[in-house]
């Protein structure tokens, strides 16, 4: 099987830039192009889209049918195109979690998440752009990370590994079985027990099903991680949320409770994405006397936080007294506990004077970031994983948080409720999601053959594209994995 | 470039193809380069035999059978000896799925060699010469060939080019490419308990010499080990204590032509056979099992130190599929016995190989051993068994055409490759001897030039097991002897016993390996396929069909359906369609037919998605990585990577993707790499 990119399938991903503006644009790129075109989209009075005509419409569900965004699509036939390819271009409601619904909503009729530099990587390989934009390709494709995003991958991917693994070995162990008996028939290797393979099929489906619910049930599937910028009134998360998305989407002003509502913005951050949600703050101090308005934006920042695989909780770094109670405040707040990063803001009018308090460091070393290693957090302490310093205005430390929460959402960044059940590792990577779920179907299948009484050979096809797709996680090549147990498990050579 | 002055490019003194050996891999060798035109020439200890059998009696099994109908597809021998000199046919796997399905034939050994050795003869582009070859003739070129003008010293290329072979007594041959097809008699050593002789097999010198020279030119050598079972006298064996394994009461043939085949060599069985089966399609005399017992296991255990692979005379590693005795009894410790087949060696001859005890334990033990096996408890041993250890040249070092990187017009092929296996060795011996022709057409065409620009024939993973064979030795080290296993296919459905012809023969065709009379033969079976799928989706399968049905062993159906419908059923096969009484639908005398449409049919679904992954990783086996391509300027490649694609030298994207360490970070740099230029 292939391992490498490959240019045959049709890719989609947000093609605008972070958080630009009200509008965002899905692109999709590949020879089913058109074919996602007529799953998804619906044009407003029936008919085709028409070929590099903007048509108004629908996006819809391609499972159901249902209305998921008003958008606005155009079908571009190859080769005029950016990449040479047939690409398909949506543009629907920026700024909102519905950006990733509607590219949800494209995966599903068969496009995949393209790969960090992909479309480029397309158009040079189709003669489209020159080398000087390809080495730029290059460079983003290949380019080795060496920040803590690189260690926090690493980790994440270890403990995802070991969970995929698990869930592998015994498939691996069948299909040896399996092939053994269909390439040794004569050496004496019985033919496999097909309760017993229907049994391992069964557990491993189950386990995978466990595994793929820590994706985000319900939720943004495949697309990103949920963070919400918590804090006291006036700490300044509007600002942050600003400067971390890019342009200004929340009204911000210097009256304490102007953002009423909850604000969601799609941000991608190195290939990943995340949701971003602004909340309405609490009143600092003992006070407590909000308006109508104000308790109903609590109302929605308490559900938003539930909602949360992990959270930033905005200090006003000018103000670290009120620090304290504000981790009680979000303690009560927060259902469950998420990792909560830390961020200091207006380090610009704090100078150099070490805000940061101790503990919270010592906080980040003994726990690490979650998914790792770490020893888990105390139910209804939310964990502190690091304290910086930002501020919008000289952009210090934005870059920092990204690079957090990016090594968040790449770890797999935790909501316990969903991690609890396999013990912490959390699938988010697109293409893991991906792997995975080709796996559940390879399974599916094969429990049909048991069940239907098929022949072996076909089971052996269930079977291998199943430890194939979980060995693409685990980083191991089916034919000789399988080969190795054959002859480890089986006297052959009659 | 230019030939040296002796090598008269014009005259008749230079031999297209100059084969080494006359195995299974020199045999279909030389045979494909004669089909295709070229004069060849077989340099063998012994002319008058070929494609002898120094292990089991037998051709196929699981992917191997597969491999002799691909041979028999593009035009080779192999299926057509075994189909003419079969002492027993069996198609194993039937219960387990049109893809697994596989032919093997037991045969008569001394025929098999016979028949192939006058098959060799007849063909008139083929000339046999006893001797035996020390050494390669090559030139060197001034730079390295194919690369632009101007390259950089060092830039990937040849750096040599074999123009001819010199042989032991000290004449020189020229030939336009040499396919070097040794087997085990490189610098081979026989072994058992503290005997160690030179040789390739037994009673046959080794060739020595020639893995020297191999390593002069650059070319890396390594050790390889495999082993035979003792032979014991037919007249010995208590058979009554035997289990019988008959052959196939139906006829079975590897070949697809049956014009092609020519006439069924039978014999008269030993006496000492009994189960022999006189009256059917052919002469089948039985196998027969036995086990051993746990008094067999410790004797070995007790005599484990004079074992050569266990007290350090051997070293080399051997195959897993193919353990010796010793190994079996030490690794599979809680086994309280093991099967071991008793073949026949042939019709007349009293000679019975016993399949699954390889062993190298010196002679009394081997005696002892089989002593201690109630059906041979008085058995003599008319050879014991042994261990042959030799050098072989990782083919990682050749390209997929079999040519060797480093000096061109030199081809391998067979066990020399590190493969283990007739069937392997015959289908590289196709392969290498089809580029050698299309290498020698190419320099026929430009007199006075030794090595010129061709296009290579390749095979393809998703078209054949040859091709799954070829990609597995060219992209990765492999450090047992290499076997084939239907496991190794990732698109298994697709490679079938039924439809090797499918696959293959256009191919053949146009390189000109087969003739266009068989290309019309598959387009004929194509149709049939196509026009019985139609038939079955219109024809209706009614309740009233149930006594025939029934008479079949398939079940009724409550209401009407198509054919198409009921054969989808999980207990349905295609041969229901007698049962209608429509001609449309009459089962021919082609099986493969009805196995292909049984395929499409009943497992469509199956099908189609790996057609669909062969089509999307067809893409990436199309884009070419050209040899003149420094892997060590390539700049964003990883260390891992650049020292694995120059170790490989990959010749498409496709097969650089499949190369264990090459990370799709590294594919996409490649073909960056490659757009750039």
């Amino acid at each position: 099987m292939l391992r490498g990119v490959n240019l045959a399938d049709t890719i989609a991903a947000i093609a605008t830039a972070p958080g630009e503006g009200a509008v965002a644009m899905v692109r999709v790129s590949g020879a089913r192009a058109r074919v996602i075109a007529e799953a998804t989209f619906r044009p407003t009075g029936g008919g085709a889209l028409r070929p590099r005509r903007l048509a108004h419409g629908h996006v819809i569900s391609p499972a159901t049918g249902a209305v998921i965004d008003e958008a606005m699509a155009a079908w571009m036939p190859a080769p005029r195109t950016y990449t040479r390819e047939p690409v398909l271009e949506v543009t629907c409601h920026g700024g909102r979690a519905a950006t990733a619904a509607v590219l949800q909503a494209i995966l599903a009729a068969g496009a995949r998440l393209a790969e960090p530099g992909e479309f480029t990587l397309r158009a040079f390989v189709n003669g489209r752009i020159d080398l000087a934009q390809a080495e730029a390709v290059r460079d983003a494709v290949a380019a080795p990370s060496a920040d803590a995003v690189a260690t926090a991958v690493a980790q994440a991917a270890g403990a995802l590994s070991r969970a995929v693994g698990a869930i592998r070995d015994p498939l691996a162990d069948l299909a040896a079985a399996l092939e053994a008996s269909l390439d040794f028939a004569d050496d004496g290797v019985p033919d496999i027990d097909r309760m017993r393979a229907g049994t391992v099929l069964r557990l491993a489906g189950e386990a995978i099903d466990d595994l793929l619910a820590t994706a985000g049930p319900g939720r943004v599937r495949r697309h990103g991680l949920r963070v919400a910028l918590a804090g006291a009134t006036n700490a300044g998360k509007s600002t942050l949320f600003n400067a971390l998305v890019g342009s200004p989407r929340a009204i911000v002003s210097d009256e304490a409770g102007t953002t009423r509502d909850t604000i969601e913005e799609v941000v991608a951050v190195g290939g990943t994405a995340i949701v971003l949600i602004d909340t309405a703050g609490w009143r600092s101090g003992p006070g407590n006397q909000a308006g109508t308005a104000e308790r109903l934006g609590l109302e929605r920042t308490e559900a938003a936080l539930a909602e949360a695989d992990a959270v930033v909780h905005v200090i006003d770094g000018t103000d670290p007294g009120m620090a304290p109670t504000g981790r009680a405040r979000l303690a009560t707040l927060c259902a469950d506990p998420v990792p909560v990063v830390e961020a200091w803001t207006r380090a610009d009018l704090t100078g150099s004077a070490p805000v940061v308090e101790a503990w919270a460091l010592d906080a980040v070393a003994t726990q690490g970031v979650a998914g790792g290693t770490g020893a888990r957090p105390t139910r209804g302490v939310p964990p502190v994983i690091e304290a910086i310093r930002v501020s919008a205005l000289t952009g210090e430390g934005i870059d920092v948080l990204r690079a957090r929460l990016h090594a968040l959402a790449v770890a797999g960044g935790t909501n316990p409720r969903t991690a609890d059940r396999t013990g912490g590792e959390v699938v988010t990577n697109a293409r893991h999601v991906a792997a995975i779920q080709r796996a559940r179907e390879a399974i599916t299948r094969g429990s049909e053959v048991v069940s239907a009484g098929l022949p072996d050979d076909l089971l052996a096809a269930d079977l291998r594209a199943s430890v194939a797709a979980l060995g693409e996680i685990t980083g191991e090549t089916v034919g000789e994995d399988v080969l190795s147990r054959v002859f480890r498990t089986f006297c052959i050579g009659k | 470039m230019p030939a040296p002055e002796w090598w008269d490019g014009d005259g008749d003194g230079i031999w297209d193809v100059v084969v080494i050996g006359a195995g299974h891999a020199g045999l279909e060798a030389a045979l494909a380069a004669a089909r295709m035109g070229s004069r060849v020439l077989v340099l063998t200890a012994d002319p008058g035999t070929a494609a002898a059998m120094p292990c089991n009696p037998s051709v196929g099994g699981p992917a191997k059978g597969h491999l002799v109908r691909e041979i028999d597809a593009l035009g080779g021998a192999m299926g057509i000896l075994a189909d003419r000199t079969a002492v027993q046919v069996r198609m194993l796997n039937t219960g387990k799925g049109a893809a697994v399905r596989a032919l093997r034939a037991q045969v008569d050994k001394a025929r098999y060699a016979t028949a192939a050795a006058e098959m060799l003869g007849a063909h008139p582009n083929v000339t046999r010469r006893r001797a035996m070859v020390t050494g390669l003739v090559t030139v060197t070129p001034g730079s390295p060939p194919g690369a632009p003008p101007g390259s950089p010293p060092g830039a990937p290329g040849p750096s040599h080019v074999a123009v001819g072979v010199v042989t032991a007594a000290g004449e020189r041959v020229a030939a336009r490419a040499v396919v070097l097809t040794a087997g085990t008699f490189l610098e081979g050593r026989l072994v058992r308990g503290n005997l160690v002789e030179a040789g390739g097999r037994h009673g046959e010198a080794p060739a020595t010499g020639l893995s020297g020279n191999l390593g002069a030119l650059g070319l890396r050598t390594a050790r390889h080990k495999t082993g035979t079972p003792p032979r014991v006298d037919a007249r010995t064996i208590d058979f009554s204590r035997t289990e019988q394994q008959p052959g196939s009461p139906v006829p079975l043939w590897f070949g697809h032509d049956p014009a092609a085949r020519g006439e069924v060599i039978t014999g008269v069985p030993h006496p000492a056979y009994p189960g022999v089966d006189r009256d059917g399609w052919r002469v089948q005399v039985p196998c027969y099992l036995v086990h051993t017992t746990p008094a067999v296991h410790d004797l070995i255990r007790a005599n484990l130190h004079r074992a050569p692979t266990y007290d350090g005379t051997i070293t080399a590693p051997g195959p897993r599929y193919c353990p010796s005795i010793e190994a079996k009894v030490v690794r599979f410790a809680e086994k309280p016995r093991h099967q071991l087949f008793l073949e026949p060696e042939g019709f007349e001859t009293e000679w019975v190989y016993v399949q699954g005890a390889n062993t190298s334990l010196p002679d009394d033990v081997q005696a002892a051993m089989l002593a201690a096996i109630p059906a041979l408890a008085t058995a003599r041993i008319l050879r014991p068994g042994y261990a042959v250890e030799y050098d072989h040249v990782p083919a990682d070092q050749s390209w997929p055409h079999l040519e060797n990187r480093s000096v061109a017009g030199l081809f391998l092929a067979g066990q020399v490759n590190g493969t283990s296996g007739y069937e392997e060795a015959a289908a590289q011996g196709l392969l290498a001897g089809a580029n050698a022709a299309l290498r020698a057409r190419a320099l026929r065409v430009r007199p006075g030039a030794c090595d010129v620009p061709w296009d290579p024939w390749h095979v393809r993973r998703s078209t054949s097991y040859l091709g799954v064979l070829v990609d597995d030795l060219t992209t990765a080290t492999h450090d047992e002897p290499y076997r084939v296993h239907t496991a190794r296919a990732e698109h298994r459905l697709l490679l079938r016993h039924d439809n090797a012809d499918l696959r293959l023969v256009p191919e053949a065709v146009a390189i000109g390996l087969v003739g266009p009379g068989r290309a019309a033969a598959v387009e004929a079976k194509r149709d049939r396929i196509a026009s019985l799928l139609a038939a079955i989706g219109r024809a209706r399968v009614l309740p009233s069909h149930e006594d025939a049905l029934h008479a079949l062993g398939f079940p009724p159906v409550a209401r009407a359906c198509t054919a198409r419908e009921y054969l989808c059923r999980p207990d349905v096969g295609i041969a229901f369609l007698g049962a209608l009484g429509d001609d449309a639908l009459r089962l021919g005398v082609d099986d493969d037919v009805a196995a292909a449409v049984e395929v499409e049919a009943k497992y469509s679904g199956y099908v189609r998605r790996q057609v669909d992954e062969v089509a999307r990783t067809a893409r990436m086996d199309e884009v070419a990585i050209p040899s003149t391509l420094d892997i060590g300027a390539v700049r964003g490649l990883r260390a891992e990577a650049r020292e694995r694609l120059g170790k490989f030298r990959p010749v498409t994207v496709g097969q650089a993707s499949r190369i264990p360490g090459v990370t799709p970070a590294d594919v996409a740099v490649l073909l960056v790499r490659l757009k750039a230029r």
